[in-house]
């Protein structure tokens, strides 16, 4: 892996997406021997507004703790594309295309999934959007093994919530396989 | 090795713990709330007692309280409940009652960014209560240094029988990184006073000029104000007492500065301009140097984990070979004065200031400093 990898999970307030980077942090932190730091942005309401979790990941010590030259962008939410996309010649960028209506230009690679909608197919709801958002990425990414996330998911959920999240997660992983560099 | 991913916050929380606080009174306010919400969750736990206040002016009167009776105590707030607590950190600094309050900064005046990062508040934790006093003020940059720095502040807290102030800001609270709990820490415990209930002092000067502070409720009878006092606790107005007093409390902590200032030194040993900071600012100081290094500039970082009392011998020795030094906050200079005293007339000080709420960029300082 190249440095210093940062990963930006972004939406609206309530989809998660804090969560999902939160998961990828633990992951990464605790069970693959790196370093990471992760950071959040969000408004003083708790749910609505655009919301954004930074993840940087690397084998050395990580000094400046905000990104600096995003790898990896996912979004989920027009509000949080127009917020967030910008600066993107070396990004990957992947929206939900059902979402993100106005998707930006000049990103290094655009990806385009119907995140939600997949999810609720699986799933039978959009709750787990956020965690099929964190497969895609752990895919893309190819930082972390996806058996680390579902430590961090074990540790975190219970019962239905948890065979949710691992159906979602292990669908997101395979979706982001096939866009792997 | 027990290693956990945790927040600046929760990092704070976990310290505390570790240095022997078992009483937590406060209100909750953002960016601090998670250091309460942990407080709330592990103090009952460890046999602790959480409470929360009305507000942050009886949280930090519940604290001195608890604090008197001998339990290490604390609060954590933001900057407008810290300015809510400042009556009563002059009553803690005259009572000379230890005792540990966080706060965690965010953008002000008043109300201000309530979810955005600052350090304006480093000035008001120095002079922020009313009359002659000395404050201990820590501030770490990292998950590790505010786990560890927050023990030396229940230390100092009790070696020298005062408040400290934990300085943290937004950025660092809310970061999630690497915590590697150290498996040996120092903890320093309350002295208990030589003398039995009967013939106790609790400003006994006989004794050091830190006398030993007696747990109320274990049998010893004595008498705390905020007003001038004598050796016994009550009010005096004679003026040769009050100057041996004033004097004593500010002198145990300045004649103490030494073992009190921490600093911490990055690629300084070849450096001709020098960054200095605090808090958060450091990790885009830091790696400011590493980008201008490249550039081969030769640059290095003075990083102050202790404010108050001011590091002056630490900055006025490690400038004599500097051709420039700048001053990273982010707040509009509110050290500057501070530092530029310490060093000579002729080597200059340049401020490097952020106060829209984000963080401080590595490529600001470092443009910064390409400027000359």
């Amino acid at each position: 892996m190249k440095n210093r990898y940062e990963i930006r999970f972004s939406g609206s307030g309530g989809q998660g997406m804090i969560t999902a980077g939160k998961i990828f942090s633990l992951a990464a932190g605790l069970y693959s021997g790196k370093n990471a730091v992760q950071s959040q942005s969000y408004g003083a309401a708790s749910r609505g507004g655009a919301s954004k979790s930074d993840v940087i990941i690397s084998d050395e010590e990580i000094i400046y703790p905000r990104a600096m030259e995003i790898d990896l962008l996912i979004v989920l939410s027009g509000e949080a594309c127009s917020a967030y996309c910008s600066n993107m010649a070396n990004t990957t960028l992947i929206v939900d295309e059902n979402l993100v209506i106005n998707v930006p230009h000049g990103y290094k690679q655009l990806i385009k999934i119907p995140i939600t909608e997949m999810t609720k197919k699986i799933t039978g709801s959009t709750m787990s959007s956020n965690i099929f958002s964190l497969g895609i990425a752990v895919a893309i990414s190819n930082i972390i093994e996806p058996d680390t996330v579902e430590k961090v998911l074990k540790d975190k959920f219970k019962n239905n919530v948890l065979e949710k999240n691992i159906q979602a997660f292990n669908k997101g992983y395979e979706m982001g396989l096939k866009y792997r560099e | 090795m027990n290693v956990k991913m945790v927040t600046g916050n929760e990092a704070a929380a976990l310290g505390a713990l570790r240095a022997g606080c078992r009483f937590y009174a406060g209100y909750p306010i953002t960016p601090s709330s998670e250091i309460m919400e942990n407080m709330s969750r592990d103090l009952p736990k460890v046999c602790g007692k959480f409470i929360q206040m009305e507000d942050e002016i009886a949280s930090i009167a519940a604290i001195i309280g608890a604090s008197l009776t001998g339990e290490k105590s604390m609060t954590a707030t933001s900057g407008p409940g810290f300015s809510l607590m400042q009556e009563n950190l002059g009553f803690a600094a005259m009572g000379e009652i230890p005792c540990v309050v966080v706060n965690v900064q965010r953008g002000g005046p008043s109300t201000g960014l309530p979810t955005r990062v600052a350090q304006a508040d480093v000035m008001q934790a120095r002079w922020g209560t009313h009359g002659d006093h000395e404050i201990i003020a820590l501030c770490p940059s990292s998950i590790q240094e505010t786990y560890e720095l927050i023990i030396d502040a229940f230390n100092f807290s009790e070696i020298y029988r005062t408040p400290v102030v934990f300085l943290m800001d937004e950025a660092l609270a809310h970061i999630r990184e690497k915590l590697v709990i150290p498996e040996n820490v120092t903890i320093i415990e309350r002295p208990k006073p030589k003398d039995g209930p009967k013939d106790y002092k609790p400003f006994d000067i006989n004794v050091g000029d830190i006398p030993p502070l007696a747990n109320f409720g274990s049998g010893y009878k004595y008498h705390i104000t905020g007003l001038v006092h004598d050796e016994t606790g009550f009010p005096t107005d004679d003026p040769q007492i009050t100057t041996d007093l004033l004097k004593r409390i500010t002198t145990k902590i300045s004649k103490n500065s030494s073992k009190i200032v921490k600093t911490k030194t990055f690629m300084t040993d070849d450096a001709e301009i020098l960054l200095i900071s605090y808090g958060s600012s450091v990790r885009a100081a830091k790696e400011s140097v590493l980008q201008l290094r490249n550039d081969n500039i030769k640059v290095g970082l003075l990083q102050l984990l202790t404010i108050w009392p001011f590091p002056s011998s630490v900055i006025h020795e490690i400038s004599k070979k500097m051709k420039r030094i700048y001053l990273v906050e982010m707040n509009l200079g509110q050290l500057y004065a501070e530092t530029r005293i310490v060093i000579d007339s002729n080597i200059p000080l340049i401020k490097v200031n952020r106060i829209d709420g984000e963080l401080i960029t590595p490529c600001e300082i470092s443009s910064k400093v390409k400027e000359g």
